[in-house]
């Protein structure tokens, strides 16, 4: 192993190597930093950094495993926060002026439990304003762009989280998904992007909820093992968090009768999407069958249309409502301040008639799967496009509506179940990531590591990391 | 009159400790199951009987919108055969129960108080009504309401007037008014009721009976809503045990229901208080108006917990008064509500409830939002005080119950807005606790007045633990005619 590329190596790893004391959480943090030096110029992924922080942490934590009493598998792992999650000390923007002078005393929840976990924790990640656009960029920090490359975005929100994942800035990444928010940019980077259940890691302390209960913690990993690591040190309730009390037995019970049937709902009809991304799609299918599922094309029983106004009565109202906490008195770009248009416009009872729908949606989510396990689709329907721009306005050569490349993660917030974006396979043109989305039943995390797993084992993709003219200061 | 101050001592001349009734019509559900057991009595003769004292005080008291003594009588029948046959479906097969009109079951409507909603037998029950059905259950007919549950009294444009039991001069409370007024003269022993900002614990207050509000999510709300809680009226705190039992739990239809075992309630009933740390907060920190007499006898019943062996402390639980969060949702609710019948009936509606309506009509979308997300962190804020304590008492209702036909005491000393009288429930809908109100005494002039009970989340146990300990240390008074 070259000493200087323990920033390439999987969390697993580290947590074995620092046990056998091969190499120290410090050295390994030194590196990271280091590699953040280099590449964050560029990919601009990580807006604040805690150096002295999390060399003190890194430090304790070396001292844990020189005693023997190492606090679990996360303990010395590097890692990043998405800067809509509050962490003690370090700023919290939200990628927004209103939250320019934010540096919240405690951490929320989650962040909590990570830092207990002995994970060390040394910057914040880049957002679009508030979290609501499928790009990353705001007016403090500028736009992140994608490792793979710099001209195009990595999608968002969690758009700094993935970049610094797939650049080697932290083995795994903590963010949040509340439309797809961990899926999409996850698949624009050759990562896993993991949304949990509504619930299943528990919330508190945190910024005002935004979205309802459609933005979940979500996670970021390069592999299945390390994205189960980090899932297994996050998930479980709390008693702050009256949703995390569910016992999602109901959900693990339907899965024990493992059917490894997936329906295969792909294009979502009168929407475009990407040649590309069908191809790739089908290829996964067709490696599914492979591993003994049966894999049936069959297109979604819901109109998308339904989910999308609700997905824009959420949205909408959430940005309205954190405006108001500002008398109205933030700059927006134009994508949002069109959003905020239609929030103002919005009646309660239109807001309420918005959630009745969605939770008449999860009452009858078993309609959707039938006697399906798992759904598949496109984790995007449009390649990574410009980092300047919100969304793409071409998609399979058709012109494209704004919300119209992430029409394939919204439905799974709205139902509140978990979903997985797993890497496919790269564009045979322009070499570039491509995702492909599993959703399952409530409370059926396991089954979609697993299955996750499964395609890992036969089709890994860890290995393939972004051309090195961009981490060695190539391609500015 | 004058000794129903005392608690344990009965008008009527009944107290829970005394022998058995003979009337079947006066048994608790757990004597009706034990005379069913030894077959001293039949589901049959209890039905019999309680048809027979309903033609009596209803014309006075006006809690049915509607029964069904043949209906009843062939579940009787059905459930006799079962206990004759050794099949008995539980601890509610058999018992003579009631509905609050709000709720669906199939061969009933469920005109809900109000003039506007069609008088259409519904086709399907709600998860609840299946359930109690299940159970084998005698549906003896449903309930009269305030129109869509709006308010805390018992009027509607559909029913007029539901009368109090201890004085039919005043209110019986609501909105589950029917429900109150018919747990209160054993009219059936387990009474469903719904709670939405206090509809079960107001009424129970008023009426002198146990009534309880489960967490949300404990129990199915199918058709469901924000502050929605089905829970149990109950005489006796074992018999709203036995009802949360059969009701609680996970229903795929709802996934607003949490799947979390709620364990043996009726096991666990007796288990006392020794221990328990126990808050008592008569105003919350920031209720000003509160009767003087309700005052004083909340606060006794709230020290009395003392003696049974839990420590009691004078303490609140850290929340500002939450109306700014209840008002949005409340008036927008309404307005749905309005917005859904045509404008041409708006004059048969509750004068009240189409004001509030009109109101919510302007409720922004952000605003809303920004009420809801403010119940996390209601709910976080009484977690934590949960780790110091188990159980919060305060007053049910910061007034005894008040002239009927008002939706205020008519001395204006609470404003014209009924939460003023009825601010201690709301919080725990907001914050979705259980929460409970037990008979603790009497007015001088003889009107019950409840203490509440509030546990922590998904607690019920500890809730109904604590009232049940109450009740055996303090039996409440019934009377079974109207006064």
């Amino acid at each position: 192993m070259d000493r200087n590329e323990w920033h390439k190596i999987d969390a697993a790893r580290l947590g074995r190597a620092f046990r056998r004391g091969h190499i120290s959480p410090v050295e390994v943090l030194e590196d990271v930093l280091r590699q953040c030096e280099r590449v964050n110029p560029q990919i601009n992924a990580v807006v604040a950094l805690d150096e002295t922080g999390a060399r003190a942490a890194a430090k304790a934590s070396e001292k844990r495993f020189a005693a023997g009493t190492p606090l679990g598998p996360l303990d010395g792992i590097p890692l990043t926060i998405k800067d809509n999650l509050l962490c003690r000390d370090m700023p919290a923007t939200w990628g927004s002026s209103a939250y320019r002078h934010f540096i919240p005393s405690a951490d929320e929840l989650p962040v909590a439990r990570i830092r207990d976990a002995g994970a060390v924790i040394f910057g914040k990640t880049n957002v679009p304003q508030f979290t609501l656009q499928g790009y990353t960029k705001n007016a403090l920090f500028g736009a992140t762009r994608n490792p793979w490359d710099l001209e195009l975005t990595p999608g968002g929100s969690s758009g700094g989280a993935v970049a610094a994942v797939a650049s080697g800035l932290g083995p795994v990444a903590i963010g949040t998904d509340g439309g797809g928010s961990i899926r999409r940019p996850a698949g624009y980077t050759n990562l896993l992007g993991l949304k949990p259940s509504v619930g299943r890691i528990a919330r508190g302390n945190g910024f005002p909820e935004i979205l309802y209960d459609l933005e979940v913690i979500g996670l970021i990993a390069r592999t299945v093992e390390d994205l189960s690591l980090l899932y297994n040190e996050l998930s479980g309730p709390d008693t702050q968090d009256r949703r995390s009390l569910a016992d999602y037995a109901h959900g693990r019970d339907r899965n024990r009768q493992s059917r490894k049937h997936i329906r295969l709902m792909m294009p979502f009809a009168g929407f475009p999407l990407d040649e590309e991304i069908a191809a790739a799609i089908y290829t996964c299918a067709s490696r599914f069958a492979k591993l003994d599922y049966q894999v049936d094309d069959d297109p979604a029983p819901f109109s998308i249309e339904t989910f999308n106004e609700i997905l824009d009565t959420v949205f909408s109202t959430g940005l309205t409502r954190i405006m108001q906490e500002h008398d109205g008195k933030v700059d927006l770009d134009d994508s949002l301040a069109q959003l905020y248009d239609r929030g103002i416009r919005r009646s309660a009872a239109d807001y309420l008639t918005a959630l009745n729908a969605l939770w008449a949606f999860r009452n009858n989510a078993d309609a959707i799967f039938g006697d399906y396990e798992v759904l598949m689709t496109p984790t995007a329907a449009a390649m990574p496009w410009s980092a300047l721009e919100p969304y793409p306005k071409f998609i399979g050569g058709c012109r494209a509506e704004p919300r119209d490349h992430a029409i394939y993660t919204g439905f799974a917030n709205v139902l509140g179940l978990p979903a997985i974006s797993i890497p496919a396979s790269r564009s045979p043109t322009s070499a570039l990531p491509i995702g492909f989305q599993l959703v399952g039943r409530f409370g059926a995390e396991e089954k979609l590591l697993a299955m996750a797993r499964e395609y890992e084992s036969e089709w890994p993709w860890a290995n393939a990391w972004p051309p090195e003219d961009m981490a060695s200061g190539g391609n500015a | 009159m004058s000794n129903h101050h005392q608690m344990g001592l009965n008008a009527s001349g009944l107290s829970i400790s005394e022998p058995e009734p003979t009337d079947p019509s006066l048994f608790n559900g757990a004597q009706l199951i034990r005379a069913y057991h030894d077959r001293s009595l039949s589901p049959a003769d209890v039905v019999t009987a309680i048809f027979k004292r309903m033609s009596d005080v209803e014309p006075v008291i006006n809690a049915f919108v509607v029964s069904d003594q043949a209906s009843a009588m062939r579940q009787a029948e059905a459930s006799a055969a079962r206990w004759k046959n050794g099949s008995s479906l539980g601890p509610l097969d058999g018992l003579p129960v009631t509905i609050k009109d709000n709720i669906a079951i199939s061969g009933y409507p469920a005109r809900k108080g109000s003039r506007t909603t069609p008088d259409k037998f519904d086709t399907s029950n709600a998860p609840v009504a299946t359930r109690l059905i299940d159970g084998g259950a005698i549906i003896l007919g449903k309930t009269c309401m305030s129109e869509f549950g709006w308010k805390g009294v018992g009027d509607s444009p559909l029913t007029g007037i539901t009368r109090n039991p201890w004085n039919t001069k005043v209110t019986t409370g609501g909105s589950t008014a029917g429900g109150a007024a018919a747990a209160a003269l054993n009219l059936g022993v387990i009474h469903v009721g719904t709670d939405g900002a206090g509809s079960i614990r107001i009424p129970s207050s008023f009426c002198g009976v146990f009534g309880m509000k489960p967490s949300y999510g404990r129990i199915p709300a199918l058709p469901g809503g924000a502050t929605f809680h089905v829970g149990p009226l109950t005489r006796s705190v074992r018999d709203a045990a036995a009802l949360l039992q059969t009701l609680a739990g996970y229903d795929p239809q709802d996934l607003t229901s949490l799947n979390v075992p709620v364990g043996d309630l009726l096991d666990t009933l007796d288990a006392g208080i020794k221990g328990m740390r126990i808050a008592w907060s008569p105003r919350l920190g920031y209720i000003e108006n509160l009767d003087a007499e309700v005052e004083a006898v909340t606060a006794r019943a709230a020290q009395s917990f003392a003696a049974m062996g839990a420590t009691v402390e004078q303490v609140d639980p850290g929340f500002t008064d939450p109306k700014p969060i209840l008002e949005p949702i409340w008036l927008t609710i309404c307005w749905t509500i309005v917005r859904g019948i045509p404008d041409a009936r708006w004059n048969e509606v509750d004068s009240g409830l189409l004001a509030l309506a009109m109101k919510g009509r302007n409720v922004s979308a952000a605003d809303y939002a920004t009420a809801i997300g403010a119940r996390a962190g209601l709910h976080a804020t009484i977690a934590r005080f949960n780790e110091s304590y188990d159980l919060l008492l305060t007053p049910t209702l910061a007034s005894p119950a008040f002239e009927v036909g008002h939706n205020n005491p008519a001395d204006g000393k609470f404003g014209t807005d009924w939460l003023n009288w009825a601010p201690y429930t709301y919080p725990f809908n907001l914050s979705y606790h259980p929460a409970a109100s037990v008979p603790c005494g009497f007015t001088r002039d003889g009107r019950p007045i409840g203490l509440q009970i509030v546990g922590p989340y998904l607690r019920e146990d500890l809730v109904l633990q604590a009232a049940r300990a109450f009740e055996d240390a303090h039996p409440w008074p019934f009377t079974n005619e109207p006064v």
